[in-house]
């Protein structure tokens, strides 16, 4: 899957999951979104359900950390090193 | 107090709140005035809390994930006059609010009064003026919870009621000064609450980490600051067991645990207890009506009386009785009841609910429960239909009033099913006017309720059916409703 459509996919879902019937628009790819209140610890958790099940690989507990799954931008990251897209790191 | 790198001394706190309590005394608070609180865990939450309880105003702490809609309600009924908000839920109150300009925790913007310049303004010695209302009548903290109508209803509690919860609970944890507790639930929440005032009464240190989610994140943490406490609601349990190697690794600092807010799974107990045999575990019940605490099972019978809840707290005395009034007898099922200083004046502006759950002097809980032979306290189940979802408390009938609005819908049906992530999931069963709807529908239903209903209130999956079990006066069944779930379709959640 091209980064675009990553993007895309994970936007879509936050949107639908748990932006509550706000715009995606006022989501900057940057934003961190426990601090935005976006997401709380069980809604990372039903993300990480979701980029398993997407994107076919499993979640690691050492990857639980911002860096992976703060913002739009880290996962589209993570999810390229995961599934071999992207520079590995 | 520590949050990231920050740490804020007892000295510190004290001229905080001192600061914000002279703040609202000079912009016109009277006693008794509301204030909402839209902040997150930290030294401000506690500055303001402290200091609205110093000037005699009653703080009314939401959550700031709450949606507009919901902040609204709950700030015109409970006629709040000022609001302390963070970023995040400014925009909620920006385009209605009318009281007093709104507290900002955050750059400042026109209309607005920085909590940061209250906070850097001269120092104000923190006076209690609010000791001098009636400590046992007069509301002091206002916590929304939802009622069994779906609609939130607001838990009236004195300084009495803080202050009893806050003596029984020391009594029972025997907190030190050098207590370093990792404060991961929201101060907003009762449980959450009674953390920050018994660790503050005890002179202890609260830890905050507002990014459980990362829980190996909050683990370092625990581990850098030597954190000796931790407190949690079941689903906070399960993300430690299940996504971390928390039971794996060695904590040396650690002393105790506590977990209230929902049932904590037999099997989370055991593997605790195995992997970490020197930690005291304190298996709680209790309810926002009660302030916090109810009962406690002493961490030395945790495997004995393993399911139960204990006994009721030092200061609070709690029965399982039958219909008739009268104490159940051994493993007879009897509604759990309780009686001390630490029970609620009451709900704001329901005077009928009150006196639903107030009856003689006894908070009427609504849970069902037996006792054994020695007066240990198991539950069975809930009266009320309430679902405790993770950590929250959810009325279904909101959830079922939402559901109805779609003009797809005829009729439907909310419960919570056991969850190993969640403590319950909620999960809505709906009849369709048409056939061609279920498929349709199902999914535009939850767009549908995601733009009404807060994302913890949002089923985890919505289960078309033909026909929903009822009762002969027309109520649905919902035990019956979560036998037909069907097996492949129950959740799992994490094993």
């Amino acid at each position: 899957m091209a980064s675009s459509d990553i993007r895309g996919t994970i936007r879509e879902y936050i949107r639908d999951r748990f932006m509550i019937g706000k715009s995606s628009d006022s989501l900057m790819d940057t934003d961190p979104m426990l601090e935005k209140g976006i997401l709380d610890s069980t809604g990372v958790l039903e993300l990480v359900g979701f980029i398993e099940e997407t994107f076919s690989f499993s979640v690691e507990d050492e990857e639980l950390v911002p860096d992976n799954l703060g913002s739009v931008e880290n996962i589209v990251r993570y999810i390229e090193r995961k599934a071999g897209h992207g520079v590995p790191g | 107090m520590v949050i990231e790198d920050r740490e804020i001394s007892f000295r510190e706190l004290t001229e905080m709140a001192g600061k914000v309590a002279a703040a609202f005394v000079e912009a016109g608070m009277r006693e008794g005035d509301r204030v909402l609180v839209l902040l997150r865990n930290g030294p401000e939450y506690a500055a303001v809390f402290f200091g609205l309880l110093a000037a005699g105003g009653v703080a009314v702490p939401l959550n700031p994930a709450n949606t507009a809609e919901s902040v609204r309600y709950i700030a015109g009924h409970c006629r709040a006059r000022f609001a302390v908000v963070n970023e995040q839920s400014y925009p909620h109150l920006a385009e209605w609010w009318r009281g007093s300009p709104a507290v900002l925790d955050g750059p400042e913007r026109p209309g607005t009064v920085s909590l940061t310049k209250i906070l850097s303004s001269g120092s104000h010695p923190l006076k209690d003026v609010g000791s001098s209302r009636n400590e046992e009548r007069e509301p002091a903290l206002l916590l929304y919870t939802s009622g069994t109508t779906g609609t939130p209803k607001g838990v009236m509690l004195s300084r009495e009621n803080l202050v009893a919860n806050t003596d029984s609970i020391l009594e029972y944890l025997r907190l030190e000064p050098s207590d370093r507790t990792l404060a991961i639930l929201p101060f907003y929440y009762s449980y959450g609450n009674s953390l920050l005032l018994t660790h503050v009464f005890a002179g202890a240190t609260l830890v905050v980490e507002n990014g459980f989610a990362y829980t190996n994140k909050a683990l370092s943490v625990m581990r850098d600051r030597s954190v000796t406490g931790f407190s949690g609601v079941p689903s906070h349990y399960a993300m430690l067991i299940g996504r971390s190697r928390f039971l794996e690794s060695d904590w040396p600092h650690l002393r105790y645990m506590t977990c209230a807010g929902g049932p904590l799974p037999v099997a989370h107990i055991q593997r605790i207890r195995k992997a970490l045999p020197d930690v005291r575990l304190h298996v709680m019940y209790g309810q926002t009506e009660g302030t916090a605490r109810l009962s406690s099972l002493d961490p030395a019978l945790v495997e004995s009386k393993i399911g139960s809840i204990g006994r009721g707290i030092p200061g609070v005395e709690l029965r399982v009785v039958g219909k008739d009034g009268r104490d159940v007898e051994p493993g007879e099922v009897g509604e759990i009841v309780a009686r001390g200083k630490n029970i609620m004046i009451g709900y704001l502006g329901d005077a009928g609910g009150t006196a639903d759950v107030l009856r003689d002097g006894w908070l009427h809980t609504g849970d069902l429960a037996t006792v054994d032979d020695e007066g240990f306290i198991f539950i069975r189940g809930r009266e009320k239909e309430f679902i405790k979802s993770g950590g929250y408390r959810i009325g279904p009938q909101q959830i079922e009033d939402a559901l109805l609005q779609h003009p797809s819908v005829q009729e439907c049906g909310v419960v919570g099913v056991p969850d190993e992530l969640l403590g319950e999931q909620v999960i809505a069963f709906a009849v369709f006017r048409q056939e061609a709807d279920r498929e349709i529908a199902t999914k535009d239903l939850l767009v549908f309720l995601r733009e009404r209903l807060p994302a913890y209130m949002v089923p985890a999956r919505i289960v078309p059916v033909d026909i929903l079990p009822k009762t002969e006066t027309g109520k649905v069944k919902r035990k019956q409703l979560r036998e037909i779930l069907p097996p492949a379709e129950k959740p799992t959640g994490l094993s």
